[in-house]
């Protein structure tokens, strides 16, 4: 009995002591907290890879125990790597929200794994409404709760059916996420994107003010490249702009001008800005824009089409000193769904006056010479829906910044149009029906009716500028009809 | 101090060496696949096993000798917990992360326990903490010949640094690789250390037989010749 009670006294004394031993050492000495390291995020192409469950055992506890369904890595290069899509809950309608833990792996291994956390949602078959490899698709989405997301108006495709697809959606966008974080900041990506001919040397968002306004503020991305000019991007509404060396250039996506432009209010933040938009508007930049006008442009905004006016107009000038005086509607010359703008501008230190007609319901239209002109839908069913359209005339010269994207049939993908110069005069031409066949992305797209003219028949092939083709060409059409109906052959 | 005795407890972590003599411990060192890891996780080994020596050696007589195996786990055990969060602060996050399982793992090591029932409970602190130290030594040793060499077989560098470029055989990261490595490692140390004991034991063969040589010619004994035989002799024994 005696030697029972030494044993146990032994033993708890020994224990006792080590108990406190360890209170000490863990006051004395806290572990170091996991930070993250964003600049190790991946570049570049990303590689889903299954992950192990040995692993997933060796992430650190809090970590692990976020992981609710789905485990899975993204690798790219040597030895870094994007992780973890946890599966938290499924929003009926919507489809599923998922956590995703994005971290880094190094050659140890995936044990070093970094917290950050995102969130997103997922369909049936699709993530959102744009393909997954889109990012800024996902950035819609980052940082907002569920709760949030059940209450936005997203597309009706967007599933309702939670399937196994929808998990694999998930780890493609987990790893997309990776990607778009990877190599710097996200606004440094996109400007390195949508400027893909200039070296970019550092991006940031910056609020600005309208010039000669403290009414409104926007942000905007303020770009230096490495050539010593500068850039600037930024989105208003639906909008995207792009200026580069003074240089403006606009492009749009989505809905109808009239009404994103009355339901947006000014400043609208730089949330998702869109690259199909932006890569637009550069390249109408590049096509041979004009003036920048930003500050006056975000200015008038409140008059959306009036706005608009000025916009195309100016991007029609060449001069870089030219100075828009003023532009007044001209509702008699109005027609149907096209509003007229009548433009008074200093070009070259000459007063010059020009139109700006802006329709805001084009689809796809057919034309028909030998009737008056009517603006009705085609019966022939496109892959293209060309959205809003804007012709300006100058000294009867027409000049097309039309605010054009187009959408397949289904809606799901945009297209950038590729923006062309327009400095032709189209006068005396006739007016002829146009078909326009291109392919893209598989799809083989007609636009316009049979009665093919010629001279406005562009057929192009491979996917490249395909929808800019079309565009060209309908872009081309439509200052005819214009030119003859509304202006009676006369800028 | 016993001098000889001093000198054995020294050398005992080249003589038994744990990883390539003993074979005790291989949990960790099929573990390690880098230098870096086998040097942090040896070091870690290394100061468990002096201190766990230590204190178990001090503690020996006041511990029941029926409760000394969990007492002796309780010691070790803190040990390490003490070691691991040492590691925490101090090193860096990510390096930390990939070796903290090996280093919980040191508590069930065999040297650490094997050293306290088989040394430290049967000899004074010094000598304890001499043990302790020169198997840690040899253990840390071990693992970074094994870790270095694996690390530069499996993926061409050294330390994390590019020693062979475009070099890597990814077997050797693996643990059947790993194995593999670590039987050619086993069997090296064994054929040069019989080597070693051989020459040293023909040499000391050699010297004394040298040294017997040497202390014949040195007594320079007389031919025995009867008719000799000094007087004083033959008058004890009576001639």
């Amino acid at each position: 009995m005696k030697n029972v009670l030494k044993c146990i006294a032994s033993l708890t004394v020994i224990a006792l002591v080590c108990t406190g031993l360890l209170v000490l050492c863990n006051k004395f000495l806290p572990a170091q907290e996991i930070k993250v390291d964003y600049s190790m995020l991946l570049q570049g192409e990303a590689d889903v890879v299954e992950v192990t469950a040995e692993e997933r055992a060796a992430l650190p506890a809090e970590l692990n125990d976020r992981i609710t369904d789905t485990f899975v890595r993204a690798t790219s290069g040597d030895h870094v790597g994007a992780i973890v899509v946890g599966v938290t809950s499924t929003v009926e309608k919507f489809g599923t929200v998922f956590e995703c833990l994005v971290g880094v792996e190094s050659e140890n291994g995936i044990a070093n794994v970094l917290g950050a956390q995102y969130k997103g949602i997922v369909s049936a078959n699709s993530f959102y409404s744009g393909p997954v490899s889109d990012p800024s698709n996902f950035a819609y989405f980052v940082g907002k709760n569920p709760e949030d997301i059940t209450g936005m108006d997203l597309p009706a495709h967007a599933g309702a059916t939670l399937t196994a697809n929808a998990i694999v959606d998930a780890v493609r966008v987990a790893a997309q996420i990776a990607v778009t974080m990877g190599g710097g900041s996200p606004e440094q990506n996109l400007a390195e994107e949508l400027f893909a001919d200039k070296e970019v040397a550092s991006a940031k968002i910056e609020k600005k003010a309208a010039e000669g306004s403290t009414k409104f503020d926007y942000d905007a991305i303020s770009v230096a490249f490495k050539d010593d000019t500068a850039g600037l991007l930024f989105r208003f509404a639906d909008m995207t702009f792009a200026v580069v060396d003074g240089k403006f250039a606009a492009a749009k996506v989505g809905e109808e001008i009239t009404t994103a432009f009355a339901d947006t209010a000014i400043g609208a933040e730089l949330t998702e800005p869109s690259d199909a938009a932006g890569k637009t508007a550069y390249a109408a930049l590049t096509a041979g824009g004009a003036q920048a006008k930003i500050a006056r442009y975000v200015e008038k905004a409140a008059n959306p089409n009036m706005a608009l006016a000025e916009t195309t107009f100016a991007a029609a000038l060449a001069g870089a000193d030219d100075e828009i005086l003023s532009i007044e509607e001209d509702t008699a010359a109005a027609k149907q769904d096209v509003k007229v703008y009548k433009v008074t501008a200093e070009i070259g230190g000459a007063e010059k006056s020009g139109a700006i007609f802006v329709s805001t319901e084009l689809q796809y239209y057919v034309f028909n010479p030998d009737e008056p002109v009517t603006i009705a839908p085609s019966e022939t069913k496109t892959a293209y829906e060309i959205q809003s359209l804007t012709v300006g005339v100058l000294d009867s010269k027409y000049y097309g910044l039309s605010v054009t994207g187009a959408f397949d049939y289904y809606g799901d993908n945009f297209y950038a149009l590729d923006q062309s110069d327009f400095d032709e005069s189209l006068n005396g031409k006739p007016i002829g029906l146009v078909k326009v066949t291109a392919e893209a992305d598989d799809h083989e797209v007609m636009v316009g009716g049979s009665d093919v003219d010629a001279d406005h028949t562009i057929a192009v092939t491979g996917a490249t500028g395909t929808a800019g083709a079309a565009a060209y060409s309908l872009n081309k059409l439509y200052a005819d009809v214009m030119n003859e109906y509304f202006m009676g052959g006369q800028a | 101090m016993d001098k000889q005795k001093l000198t054995k407890t020294a050398l005992g972590g080249i003589v038994e060496n744990p990883v390539f003599v003993l074979v005790l411990g291989m949990c960790p060192v099929l573990g390690t696949s880098t230098l870096e890891g086998a040097l942090i996780l040896g070091i870690a080994t290394l100061a468990v096993l002096v201190f766990s020596n230590l204190l178990i050696s001090a503690l020996r007589k006041l511990i029941p000798d029926k409760v000394r195996i969990p007492c002796y786990i309780v010691i070790i055990a803190t040990l390490v917990t003490i070691v691991d969060m040492f590691l925490a602060h101090f090193m860096d996050p990510n390096s930390y992360t990939g070796i903290r399982m090996y280093i919980s793992l040191i508590v069930v090591n065999c040297i650490v326990l094997g050293r306290a029932e088989a040394f430290a409970a049967k000899n004074n602190p010094l000598y304890s903490m001499l043990d302790g130290l020169s198997m840690g030594l040899g253990f840390t040793v071990a693992l970074s010949l094994y870790g270095a060499i694996r690390e530069l077989l499996a993926t061409g560098k050294l330390y994390g640094a590019v020693v062979i470029p475009d070099f890597g055989i990814e077997f050797f990261g693996k643990a059947a690789g790993g194995l593999i490595l670590l039987g050619l490692l086993m069997a090296l140390f064994n054929f040069v250390y019989t080597q070693v004991k051989q020459h040293a034991r023909s040499r000391s063969v050699a010297a004394a037989l040298a040294g017997n040589t040497a202390a014949n010619e040195q007594v320079q004994p007389l031919p025995v010749i009867a008719d000799e035989v000094p007087v004083d002799v033959q008058e004890k024994e009576g001639k």
